[in-house]
This record gives structure tokens, sequence and C-alpha cells, in this order.
């Protein structure tokens, strides 16, 4: 059985939160699963969007909800009341051997089973969400580098999704297609305050990890040169003004 | 000034594509959305193919899927067919 690390993080700055995954993608040499929140409500946009086409920008800034460029694609996403996963895994076994769609779909699984054993009917809707009913709880973003792949995702657990509709310019054509509504945990599992959720979810989500892809878990927190990587990465990517507004190489 | 079109094809993501064009080449483009290439920096590379191509669908079509080959390009969310579908489009409003 494989070991992994298992990193917990409570609430962190959103821009430290992208660094970090991606310190992490970049000096890990073991597997390693990284939980966390968000000290304030965020929007990250995916690696290939245009900040003008996804964000109302002006009504971001009078509010303070900070725009981050992710390194993965995908889409727009705010971050709020939300438990957060990153996954780094060397591009090796079952994560090597599938190509990147079928990778969407196996490290779903662990999400969903999550879910599942929390009461949430929960189903893959490819290429990376996870949904309830024909709504998404889940957005899942992956790139891969230095031999590793690095899956990032989000579950939302009591995200204000009006809120998250005024900061958004969601295309009327996606609405359309795929339709856009989301659904929170706290909308389908009653009777657990918001706290308690959030314990049941993250239990729930490294049990799931652990039994699917026979793992144990060793936690443990970022190494120092992590750490030192993340306040590099912060300084001159997630918290630079011209990496988040414009598509620079990472 | 440029010209935009958004594309929902099925299956895939939304991409927006932001062109120029010179007589019947393209002189500027920029493609965008929530659509994953890998590796991520290749969408400067095709970008950078396409300017002074002419906007022929098979040209255009052979150039990115060469580079694709040549590189170990993977699109996901968006197609080969989906950036000529708006290059033409673009063209045609041109």
């Amino acid at each position: 059985m494989n070991t992994w690390r298992l990193i917990i993080h409570n609430a962190c700055a959103p821009s430290w939160n992208m660094a970090v995954d991606s310190a992490i993608l970049r000096l890990t040499k073991i597997p390693t699963l990284r939980l966390y929140r968000w000290s304030t409500p965020a929007i990250t946009i995916g690696y290939f969007q245009d900040i003008e086409k996804e964000v109302h920008i002006e009504l971001c800034k009078k509010d303070d909800i900070p725009v981050i460029r992710r390194l993965t694609g995908g889409g727009a996403v705010f971050h709020h009341e939300e438990l957060t996963y990153s996954m780094v895994h060397p591009l090796q076994g079952p994560f090597g051997k599938s190509s990147i769609t079928h990778s969407y779909a196996l490290i779903a699984q662990p999400l969903i089973h999550a879910l599942r054993s929390m009461g949430v009917d929960a189903q893959y809707r490819p290429i990376n969400d996870i949904i309830v009913g024909n709504r998404k709880i889940s957005g899942n973003a992956q790139t891969r580098k230095e031999g590793k792949l690095l899956q990032h995702g989000t579950i939302l657990v009591a995200t204000d999704t009006e809120k998250m509709l005024q900061y958004l310019t969601i295309d009327p054509k996606k609405i359309k297609q795929e339709g856009n509504p989301v659904i929170t945990l706290s909308e389908i599992v009653k009777g657990l305050s918001k706290e308690s959720m959030f314990e049941q979810l993250i239990k729930a989500v490294t049990s799931s990890f652990k039994e699917l892809f026979a793992v144990n878990f060793e936690e443990a927190d970022i190494t120092l040169q992590e750490n030192d990587m993340a306040i590099e990465l912060e300084r001159s990517y997630f918290s630079n003004e011209q990496w988040n507004c414009r598509r620079l190489s990472p | 000034m440029s010209i935009h079109v958004v594309l929902k094809n099925p299956g895939e993501k939304l991409v927006h594509i932001d062109i120029d064009f010179e007589k019947s080449t393209i002189s500027w483009i920029h493609i965008s959305g929530d659509f994953f290439i890998y590796p991520e920096e290749a969408i400067g590379d095709i970008e950078q193919a396409l300017l002074g191509l002419p906007v022929a669908p098979q040209v255009i079509e052979q150039t990115i899927f060469t580079l694709i080959k040549n590189n170990d390009i993977e699109m996901v969310g968006i197609s080969v067919s989906t950036i000529v579908q708006g290059i033409q489009e673009a063209f045609a409003q041109s």
C-alpha cells in the first residue's frame, strides 16, 4: 500500500492557496493530497481565460474580491465556503497510464464516493465536473508538469451562489446548453452546522481516497522548501497583477 | 478593430476567438476560454503558427495538426475544427 502525504490547511489567503499548490507540484517527490479553505472570498480564472471576459472587474475591485489566474485551465470559480482539494501525483501507475480525460474521471471517484457517503447523489459529468441532478457541486482542473499531475477542485459547502453570479459574467450560450446552476452541500445535507459539515467532508474525502486508491496517509505540513517556493510563486505570480490579468508562460 | 466570436460546440468548452485579418490572412489571433490544452504554453505556439496563414480551412487545420503531432500537445474541451470554425465565422464578419 502506498503512502501519501496529507496536508490539511485551514483558511488561507487566496494567492497563498494557489502558490502552495504550485510549489507542491514543483517540488514534491511523494504523492500529496492537500485539503484547504479560503480566508476571504475570491475568484480564480482558468489559465486560458481572459479576466475581462469572465469577471465583472470593477465590482470585484469595489468589494475587495481578488481575482487570480490559476496554473490550470477550466473556468472561473468563485471560492467561498468551500472545501478545496489538490492532489499531486507522479505520472506513474493509473495516473500515468490514463489519458487526461480518463484521469479526470478517475480522480472524481473518491470525491463522488465521499459525497455519496454523506447522502449526496453525486455523479461524474465529463469533462471535469461532479453534479447532483443537473447542478454542479464540484469543478476540477488539472495540469501536468515536471513528470507530475496536479489536479485541484472545489466541493461547494455553503457558497453564496447568488453572490457568485454577481461577480462572474456567465455566457448565456453556456447556460442554455450546459445549464450553469450550482448546488451546495448545505442545500442537501440538513441538520449539520457549517463547521460540522466541513469536518465530516474532510473525513469522508480522506477515507474515500484511502479506500479507492488503496493508500495510507501521513499527515504533515508543506516542507520548508515548499514554503519558500510558495512565497516566491505568490510574489511573482499569484499576487502579481501582470500574471493575473494576462496569460503569461508559467 | 479585432473581431470576436464565441463558440460552444457540443461536448466542448466555451471558446472565444479574437482575431484580426489583413486582406485574407490572419494578422492577429487570441484564443481563450475554459478549455484545457497540455502543455498550457502550447496555446501561444498555436496562435503564433496561425499568423500570416490564409483563411483556408485545410491549411489552418494542417498547421495545427502538425504542431500537435510534433509537440505532443493534447487538447481537451476544444478541437481543431472549432478553431477553424471560429476563424471562418470571424472572417465572414470582417
